[in-house]
């Protein structure tokens, strides 16, 4: 006697009747993927562009200023040492410049090029940011007055710099010449940009405190909290967003699962006449839900992550890696979702009195 | 022809199912026997099936007690419902309701499913026996009419029913096809099976042992017994006088000969149901006599002074 398990048979059932309705069960599918991507892709940004979304407002300026007296700039850089804090140390000292024989007083900047770069975004500098010592950007304001241009060599004190960048920020420094710190020098002060909410920057403040006692440390709370409430909605918007999909993609498979519950009344009807209970005939209907929400979810979690992969190239200009935290939460909420939209014809699944079902009643539900 | 055993399997005692502004059955009293065939004819709305519905327990009775084998249907709970029906019902469907995305096998094991465990081997032979056995991967689409009503007899008889219940089982045939899925009823009631089969053809009901007319929810004596076959004179008058208005309604205004009105009366019976025998036999004329000559009972629409000679 070949006898096929009770649970061979439950699959291959719930097999058969998946397959076997390709056209529903193909939107159905759809409309979990759709969820199932959305909640990756947004999951996924969110987990993995929280960095880069902070680096992208560093770029807006620094959030804690330091002012001391001869702090060597070693370190200075040395409070850079944890993740998410960028420190451009500077220094400002008036110096005796000389061009074309004229000899003028200018306001000499120096700075440590690579950091200033990264915390200064928005600065604009035709030509290249100056390397070594003997490099120097001039301010767009100092360089008209003067006619100083990329390559113009200018005598700073005892040495020689050639200007490789005529500087435009809309601010003092359009009037100074910004130069690397030469070996040995020290430091007047430092901008700092940490990245987090207002509470980061201000623990990364009292960290300062605590390694350059004798500096000044203030944090610049506007752009602090500004940075903080930017990402807050960011977050929100993601959320929303989602929330928004979601439930919408939820309303589809409903409205799918209502209609092949309708579709199927006959079917069911026939379950039960068979001798089926109540609880079996539901039971192959959740295992399908389950399975088409499964299915959804890892085609809409592949999807959602090359979606985000996407963003984070043509948003960021970086690829994101994926979150491996974003995947189980894909599943828990496209299958939550499909088993959730399933409940009203689940419902009425169980309501189906199978004499009416048979006959082909149009009202074939219990009251 | 067999005889009812001592003890009956179906009990049915004073049955009364209402539905909105309908009784559809009234104070229903009868026994069928272990063994017995019974098919049960009567009009529209005479409430045939909902007596099936109520035996294979789709359905609950408002009064009065439906014992089968021994179980009151009306003083069990749901959950006994669906095992009586699963271990002492096979139920035969006019339009074979098959599920149609499971092949010819699987559909007989849903039965088996439900009922205890799928047994492959078991649907397969069970296929054979109806003469599907190179059918069995074939999806209800692919077959003929008359092949799906074997796969839901096979299906009926897969789990051993005490009582195979059949409504309209060769309605939606052919002729051919009616003659392959009576055979296989005659081999089930040979092999001791309980049969109850709701029909409108007479042929058909000439098959079973025993043949019980409803009218309106109730017994229909008016032929002075309950038994119908080839023996017309037999029938009850009011279901002799709608086959024979039947006839000759194909006749007068379908053009069929005589000879071969058997054939399609079946099909035109549902339209002299309830006012329809009174519409029908105004529209021919109050006949009296079909068209191979036989007297029409007459009928409560025809004129007081008919002549009935």
């Amino acid at each position: 006697m070949a006898v096929t398990g009770r649970s061979q048979m439950y699959v291959r059932l719930v097999g058969r009747s998946v397959v076997g309705r390709g056209e529903r069960v193909g939107m159905a599918i759809a409309a979990v993927a759709l969820a199932a991507a959305v909640t990756a892709a947004l999951g996924n940004l969110q987990l993995a562009l929280g960095s880069k979304l902070e680096r992208e407002l560093a770029a807006f300026g620094p959030n804690i200023w330091i002012s001391g007296k001869s702090i060597p700039v070693a370190r200075m850089l040395s409070l850079a040492r944890a993740d998410g804090i960028l420190v451009a140390p500077y220094a400002e000292r008036p110096e005796q410049v000389t061009f074309n024989g004229a000899r003028f007083e200018a306001a000499v900047h120096e700075i440590d090029p690579a950091a200033q770069r990264q915390i200064s975004g928005w600065w604009h500098i035709q030509g290249s940011w100056p390397q070594r010592p003997g490099e120097a950007l001039s301010g767009i304001d100092l360089a008209q007055s003067f006619n100083l241009a990329v390559g113009t060599r200018i005598r700073r004190g005892l040495g020689v710099v050639t200007i490789v960048g005529v500087l435009t920020t809309g601010g003092p420094e359009d009037k100074e010449i910004l130069a690397p710190f030469r070996p040995g020098e020290s430091a007047d002060g430092a901008q700092i940009r940490a990245e987090g909410n207002a509470a980061n920057v201000e623990a990364v403040a009292n960290s300062v405190r605590e390694a350059l006692p004798g500096a000044r440390v203030h944090v610049l709370q506007r752009v602090a909290q500004a940075d903080t409430m930017v990402l807050g909605r960011l977050e929100e918007v993601f959320g929303l967003l989602g929330l928004v999909i979601i439930a919408a993609a939820g309303l589809c498979v409903s409205t799918t699962f209502s209609t092949m519950a309708n579709e199927r009344s006959r079917e069911i009807g026939l379950q039960k006449a068979l001798g089926a209970t109540d609880s079996e005939v539901a039971a192959l209907f959740w295992g399908e839900a389950l399975c088409l929400g499964s299915v959804g979810a890892l085609i809409g979690g592949i999807v959602g992550l090359g979606f985000a992969a996407w963003m984070g190239r043509s948003v960021f200009g970086s690829a994101v890696t994926p979150q491996l935290l974003a995947l189980p939460a894909t599943a828990v909420v496209a299958i939550g979702m499909t088993l959730l939209a399933a409940v009203p014809s689940a419902r009425r699944i169980a309501r189906i009195e199978p004499a009416l079902s048979l006959k082909g009643s149009s009202s074939d539900v219990s009251k | 022809m067999t005889s009812r055993n001592d003890r009956a399997l179906v009990e049915i005692s004073n049955l009364t199912r209402q539905y909105p502004g309908v009784i559809a059955l009234d104070q229903l009293s009868l026994e069928i026997g272990r063994g017995e065939w019974v098919a049960i004819m009567g009009p529209s709305g005479s409430g045939k099936t909902t007596l099936l519905n109520i035996l294979s327990g789709l359905d609950r009775p408002d009064s009065g007690s439906v014992i089968v084998d021994g179980q009151d249907l009306n003083r069990i709970s749901s959950r006994e419902l669906a095992t009586y029906r699963r271990e002492k019902v096979g139920l035969v469907f006019q339009q074979f309701h098959l599920m149609p995305h499971l092949n010819a096998l699987e559909n007989v094991m849903l039965a088996q499913y439900y009922h205890s465990l799928p047994d492959e081997e078991g649907a397969r032979e069970a296929l054979q026996r109806v003469g599907l056995g190179d059918r069995v991967e074939h999806r209800p689409r692919a077959l003929s009419g008359g092949e799906q009503q074997r796969v839901c007899i096979a299906r009926a008889l897969i789990n051993e029913p005490v009582l195979v219940l059949a409504d309209e089982p060769t309605g939606n045939l052919d002729e051919e096809n009616q003659s392959l899925v009576m055979a296989l009823f005659a081999e089930i009631h040979a092999a001791g099976r309980t049969i109850v089969m709701v029909t409108h053809s007479p042929e058909i009901a000439g098959r079973a042992d025993r043949v019980i007319a409803l009218h309106h929810g109730k017994l229909d004596t008016s032929g002075g017994g309950l038994v119908l076959g080839e023996d017309e004179s037999l029938w009850p008058p009011s279901f002799l006088r709608r086959h024979r208005l039947a006839e000759r309604l194909l006749v007068d205004l379908m053009q069929i000969s005589p000879e071969s009105v058997h054939d399609s009366v079946d099909s035109v019976m549902p339209l002299l149901d309830g006012e329809g025998e009174t519409r029908i036999c105004t529209l021919l004329g109050h006949p009296r006599r079909c068209p191979h000559g036989d007297p029409i009972p007459v009928g409560a629409c025809c004129p007081a002074d008919h002549d009935r000679s």
